[in-house]
C-alpha cells in the first residue's frame, strides 16, 4: 500500500517535471569542489539566515 | 542515494533497530540495549563526520540549527507523539513500508505536519534562539565520544543490571548503520534526514494543485523554490526516504510476508494516530529535525541542538508513554 502510494507519486512528479540528465550534482560531495546545496531538516528560512 | 535508503531501510526493519521502542523498553523495562547501539552508531559517524566536516567545509555540511524556544518546544512534542505512534521519523517509514497501519495512516499526516511546521517556521524562530553552537575537529569528534560515554554510562547505571547486555545483532547493526550515514554524508554533502523530505512532498502537491505558498518564508525562500520545481528525484532526503520505504518493505517481506494483521483499535486510537502523526512532522521542523536529522545527525555532525534535542526528547518519550494506553493505542 506505501509503496503503491510511493510510485503513484514518483509517477505523477515525473509527469509534472522530468529531471534533466544535463544538470546533476557531483556522484560523490567529498572532494568534489561543489558547494552541498541539498534542502536538509536544519535548513533555516531566508529572512533567518541573513 | 536510493540505494543509501534501501540500505537504511533493509537494515532497520531487518535488524530491528529503531529508535522510540528503545526509548520506551529504557523507561519501562529499564533495557538500555538500544539505545547503546544507537550511541555506537552515534560515536562511530561522529569519530570520522566532524573531523570531515571540518577538513572539507562547504562541501559537507553538518545538521547545525540554532538552540531556541521552539527548538525545545519542538523535541518536547515530537518525543511525546512518536511515543503515542510507536515510531519515530525514520521509524514511522519503515514501519508503514513493512505493512504497519498505523504508521501507514500516520504517515501522510507526518508529511502534511512536517510541510506546515516549516510554513510556519519563521515565525516559531522569532520566539527566540541562540546562535548555531557546534564541536568541530578532531577535539570535537573526541568531546562528543566523550559524552556519548557518559551517557552510556549513565544509563548502564539505572538499567536492571539483568538486562545490561548488547546483542550482538544491535552490535552489527549499529555498524551498518553508521557506514550508511557515512556514504550519505560524503555522497550528498549532508547528513542523514527524513522531515525535509516528507515536506518537500507536499509543497510540491500544493504548488501543482495552485495553492499559494506566498504566505511562507520558507517555502518561497530561493532554494525551497528550486526544490519544489525540480524533480523529486533530484532531492537527496527524498531519495533516501523512498528507499528506506521500499528497504523495509523487501526485508519485511523477505523475513515473515506483508500478512500483518489490522489492529482492532478504536476510533479515538486511529484519530490519535492521525493527529500524534501531524504533530511529529509540526513539531520535527521547529526542532530542525527528528530523532535522525536533529539526534542522529545533529550529534554525530557536533551540533549542540543534537544533544538538546535528546535531553528534551527523551522527557517527551514519559508524557507519550503515559498517553499511548489513554488514547487508545494499546488493546
Amino acid at each position: 500500500m506505501t509503496i503503491a502510494l510511493v510510485a503513484i507519486f514518483v509517477i505523477l512528479d515525473l509527469i509534472m517535471i522530468a529531471p534533466n540528465p544535463y544538470v546533476a550534482p557531483a556522484a560523490i560531495s567529498l572532494g568534489s569542489g561543489e558547494l552541498a546545496v541539498g534542502g536538509f531538516c536544519g535548513e533555516l528560512p531566508v529572512s533567518v539566515n541573513k | 542515494m536510493i540505494a543509501i535508503g534501501l540500505g537504511f531501510g533493509a537494515t532497520l526493519e531487518g535488524f530491528r533497530f529503531g529508535f522510540a521502542g528503545p526509548w520506551r523498553a529504557m523507561i519501562l523495562r529499564r533495557d538500555p540495549a538500544g539505545i547503546w547501539a544507537q550511541l555506537l552508531a552515534i560515536g562511530i559517524v561522529a569519530l570520522f563526520a566532524i573531523p570531515l566536516i571540518n577538513t572539507y567545509s562547504g562541501e559537507v555540511n553538518g545538521a547545525t540549527a540554532p538552540i531556541g524556544y521552539a527548538m525545545v518546544l519542538g523535541a518536547f512534542v515530537f518525543g511525546a507523539a512518536m511515543q503515542i505512534v510507536l515510531g519515530c521519523g525514520s521509524g514511522t517509514l519503515v514501519n508503514a513500508g513493512s505493512g504497519n497501519l498505523v504508521s501507514l495512516i500516520a504517515l501522510p499526516f507526518f508529511a502534511v505536519g512536517s510541510f506546515a511546521g516549516a510554513f510556519n517556521l519563521s515565525w516559531w524562530i522569532g520566539l527566540g534562539a541562540i546562535p548555531v553552537q557546534n564541536l568541530s575537529g578532531l577535539e570535537g569528534a573526541l568531546a562528543t565520544i566523550l559524552a556519548l560515554l557518559c551517557v552510556a554510562s549513565f544509563l548502564w547505571w539505572k538499567a536492571d543490571p539483568q538486562l545490561c547486555r548488547l546483542p550482538k545483532r544491535l552490535i552489527f547493526a549499529a555498524l551498518l548503520v553508521a557506514i550508511l550515514a557515512l556514504f550519505n554524508l560524503v555522497v550528498s554533502g549532508q547528513p542523514w534526514g527524513v522531515v525535509y523530505g516528507l515536506g518537500l512532498w507536499v509543497a510540491k502537491g500544493a504548488f501543482y494543485s495552485g495553492i499559494d505558498l506566498s504566505g511562507s518564508v520558507f517555502w518561497t525562500a530561493t532554494g525551497s523554490v528550486e526544490r519544489i520545481q525540480a524533480s523529486v528525484l533530484t532531492d537527496y532526503t527524498s531519495l533516501t526516504n523512498i528507499g528506506l520505504i521500499v528497504g523495509s518493505f523487501l526485508a519485511a517481506f523477505w523475513r515473515k510476508g506483508l500478512s500483518q494483521p489490522i489492529p482492532r483499535l478504536p476510533m479515538l486510537g486511529w484519530a490519535s494516530a492521525a493527529v500524534a502523526g501531524f504533530l511529529m512532522g509540526y513539531a520535527a521542523r521547529l526542532a530542525f529535525g527528528c530523532n535522525v536529522g536533529a539526534f542522529f545527525s545533529g550529534i554525530s555532525t557536533g551540533s549542540l541542538h543534537g544533544w538538546v534535542w535528546f535531553a528534551v526528547a527523551f522527557m517527551g518519550s514519559y508524557l507519550g508513554i503515559y498517553l499511548r494506553p489513554r488514547l487508545g493505542l494499546e488493546v
